[in-house]
């Protein structure tokens, strides 16, 4: 296994690892906790893993979106809503009774296998993996990308989509208004 | 630098792990985070290969995988507040019938 040379000798291989440890951890942490609030927060720990696992692949732009998006506002969404809903409600048991609370994490063991030699066996990532280094493009050249050139109208099309869903969020909340004042 | 094998073994498992979460847990609300989970592991890969290839769109992708995630949690959570009003819970299996 050449990859695993080129590892150790990299620069970035710690901080790559810790990262991945901590992310890994805090997902099956978020996974098996039963209280939700402390598996959200779980899951802040993880995004904000993953924002350093870009920041190690050169990605600098995407690592603070993850931050300030993802880890800061999606998730502070999620707390609102949970603080909302779960306030004196006793947690729901942890797993699915019966068979499938054993198939689920067996299909996720398979998927696990395939996955693993999936990569192992590719060779769409062996660019990188001869140790010869590959200019990641620069924060200025993934703006470019994003708002010239054929992302312009993908850029266009998401900017709907996302009136689009706050406009279904104030349709759903009207209409629980409108049932309460009944 | 770091091959991109790792990452994708990362990524694999932050995968594996949000599916089962998914498939196990009943709160809607940990499901719901468990596909932020599988999204960004997706995302893992975007960049990954993005890299390897020298070309930007790969974080282009996971920009707009991140635009879309920020969709679905608002819809997604707006309709669990929804249910919650009618049915008083969050089990994903106190929702069955299509009447409601």
């Amino acid at each position: 296994m050449e990859w695993l040379d080129a590892c150790t000798s990299a620069p970035q291989f710690a901080p790559m690892l810790v990262a991945s440890v901590v992310a890994i951890v805090g997902g099956i942490m978020m996974v098996t906790r039963r209280d939700v609030v402390r598996g959200a927060l779980w899951l802040v720990l993880t995004l904000v893993a993953v924002a350093v696992l870009y920041a190690t692949l050169a990605a600098d732009l995407l690592a603070m979106v993850q931050v300030i998006v993802y880890a800061g506002a999606i998730m502070v969404l999620f707390l609102f809503v949970i603080i909302l809903l779960a306030a004196g409600r006793e947690p729901l048991a942890l797993g699915q009774p019966g068979w499938e609370g054993v198939a689920a994490p067996a299909l996720g063991l398979v998927l696990l296998v395939v996955l693993a030699a999936s990569v192992a066996t590719s060779g769409l990532w062996r660019v990188s993996a001869h140790g010869q280094t590959v200019a990641a493009p620069f924060p200025d050249e993934v703006g470019q990308a994003l708002f010239s050139g054929s992302h312009a109208l993908a850029v266009e099309l998401i900017s709907v989509l996302l009136v689009v869903a706050m406009i279904g969020v104030i349709v759903l909340a009207k209409g629980l208004r409108a049932e309460r004042g009944h | 630098m770091v091959p991109s094998e790792p990452y994708m073994l990362v990524s694999a498992l932050l995968f594996t792990i949000g599916l089962v979460g998914f498939c196990c847990r009943r709160d809607v609300l940990v499901m719901l985070m468990c596909v932020e989970l599988m999204l960004t592991s997706a995302n893992i890969v975007f960049v990954t290969a993005g890299r390897g290839l020298a070309s930007a769109d790969g974080q282009v992708i996971a920009f707009f995988v991140i635009a879309l995630a920020a969709a679905e949690v608002a819809v997604g959570l707006a309709l669990v507040v929804s249910v919650f009003h009618n049915r008083r819970s969050v089990d994903a299996d106190a929702v069955t019938d299509l009447k409601g």
